[in-house]
């Protein structure tokens, strides 16, 4: 094929790439009325019909192009389609029959690479503002960062009320987050809110897994102090509030015992879960509570410490209800305690 | 010369963390401790008359050589179920905001010596009115000692409802 003829179909290419059905009829059409108009051509209708219908195949091949692409090339206004009539004079007709060898036509990847070509300038034809705009779009389709969720939870804080500027250059602190971020956005700082996710879960943290009263929670060892044993009854202090099972003298000092089962399934209350509490588990967290006693969760067993990655939990983004609830272990299916947020907790219903 | 030095460390030590001495009571399996001080004196269980349109914290009043003094029922006061009487129970008669009542006990068990440095300050465990009556723990003999605040058991308000028996 000479490169009249490149030329041509990258000209047809260019101007055609609109939706591929609506390209199919117009040139089927406009060829029609080319050949039917051009005397000179009668002999040739065949041969020209198969040239002219090789550009059409690529054409609509052309719709296979990535997505991106055939957005861009729809973009292109509608009254640029006028210029195909323009691009079947008869004289070109004639270059048909000089082009005959139909075998030097069919390649069809380099006819593929031409379309490539021909959609090169339409980007590049959309230039600044279309590409400033397109630009915009995607910066409002990422994860704006709304300051909203920080509000939200009243009882969290310090976690939520965290609201973190990332670099996005640090992909692994944002989890799956930051990887979904395309490469180009690396050196874009985007405000990314902590959600209930607090600063030490940013990298790998070990957790203790428990059973309470059935139930199975992991408390990161972050927060935790140490684990006692239950040999003794609590203390029953005057005026606690049905969240404490009382006062338990430790080695380390005395702590006040918390009934985990009914702060964190109040419905299913079983009041033998006492009688089964086997070990406290003191947490070092608790000095938002301002109060010099230490708190200790009631559990009835204690399991192996499990360590854990950012992305084995679920974490809670809303934390209106249940608010202890920082996420779910998935490999464990247990909840993840808040150790922090329980502190508040007790100390705001007191 | 060193003696003297001693000693007067010594006195100003005990001047900084004073000893002093509690009453200890049984209430509910737990240990309470009141003021010395503040104790006139301790009475076997006597009957108690009840008192209509009292307070649901009034057991009832007693005679005590002429007086008539109003008898608390420190369980209900402590949130504590109500429990039977005994040969051990006691009624403690203490004075607070000079007034004279009787506290019902399980029983009285001793006087203890306690330095001020070995109490510690309440734990924060709840809000209702009866967690204010702890005036602080003191750990020792393997059991929690809880030191109540005799001048908190009562309001001023129930002095007043109290009087009027």
């Amino acid at each position: 094929m000479n490169d009249r003829a490149e030329d041509l179909i990258g000209q047809y290419l260019a101007d055609l790439l609109v939706p591929a059905q609506n390209v199919e009829d117009r040139v089927n059409q406009s060829v029609r009325e080319n050949i039917e108009s051009s005397a000179e051509a009668t002999n040739q209708r065949f041969a020209l019909s198969s040239q002219a219908g090789t550009p059409l195949l690529n054409a609509t091949q052309s719709a296979r192009l990535p997505a991106a692409d055939i957005s861009v090339a729809n973009k292109k206004p509608a009254a640029t389609l006028e210029p195909l009539a323009k691009a079947e004079p008869s004289a070109k007709l004639e270059l048909s029959a000089k082009v005959e060898p139909l075998a030097k036509v069919e390649p069809l990847a380099k006819v593929e690479q031409l379309a490539a070509k021909a959609v090169q300038p339409l980007e590049s034809a959309l230039a600044e503002p279309a590409r400033q705009q397109l630009q915009q779009l995607l910066n409002s389709a990422w994860p704006a960062v709304a300051p909203a969720p920080v509000a939200a939870p009243a009882l969290s804080p310090k976690h939520v009320s965290a609201v973190s500027t990332v670099e996005m250059s640090e992909p692994a602190q944002l989890c799956k987050l930051a990887s979904s971020a395309p490469a180009e956005r690396k050196t874009a700082v985007v405000v990314v809110p902590s959600a209930g996710k607090p600063d030490w879960a940013n990298k790998a943290f070990d957790t203790l897994i428990v059973d309470v009263a059935g139930l199975k929670l992991a408390i990161p060892l972050v927060v935790l102090g140490q684990i006692f044993q239950v040999t003794e009854a609590f203390s029953h202090l005057p005026g606690q509030g049905p969240l404490f099972l009382g006062a338990l003298n430790t080695p380390r000092g005395l702590v006040r015992v918390i009934n985990t089962a009914l702060l964190v399934m109040p419905e299913r209350y079983d009041t033998g879960f006492i009688d089964d509490v086997r070990f406290v588990v003191s947490l070092a967290g608790d000095s938002l509570t301002q109060d010099p006693w230490q708190l200790a969760l009631a559990v009835n067993r204690v399991a192996q410490p499990v360590s854990l990655a950012c992305e084995d939990v679920v974490w809670r983004g809303e934390r209106s209800k249940r608010p202890w609830l920082l996420g779910t272990v998935k490999s464990q299916m247990c909840a993840l305690l808040d150790v922090t947020v329980i502190g508040q907790f007790l100390s705001a219903a007191h | 010369m060193a003696t003297n030095v001693s000693a007067s460390l010594s006195k100003s030590k005990s001047s900084d963390d004073p000893i002093l001495q509690w009453v200890t009571f049984h209430l509910g399996g737990e240990t309470y401790g009141v003021n010395v001080m503040q104790v006139q004196e301790v009475l076997r269980y006597t009957e108690i008359a009840p008192v209509p349109g009292a307070p649901s914290y009034v057991l009832g009043i007693i005679n005590l050589r002429g007086n008539v003094v109003t008898v608390i029922d420190t369980r209900h006061r402590f949130g504590l179920e109500p429990g039977d009487m005994t040969d051990n129970t006691r009624i403690v008669i203490i004075e607070a905001e000079k007034h004279v009542v009787g506290i019902l006990v399980d029983s009285v068990a001793e006087v203890v010596y306690l330095r001020q440095s070995e109490v510690e300050s309440a734990p924060n465990v709840g809000n209702e009115e009866s967690a204010k009556f702890i005036q602080g723990v003191c750990h020792k003999n393997n059991e929690l000692l809880i030191l109540i605040e005799l001048n908190k058991l009562i309001t001023d308000e129930e002095w007043g409802e109290l009087g009027s028996f």
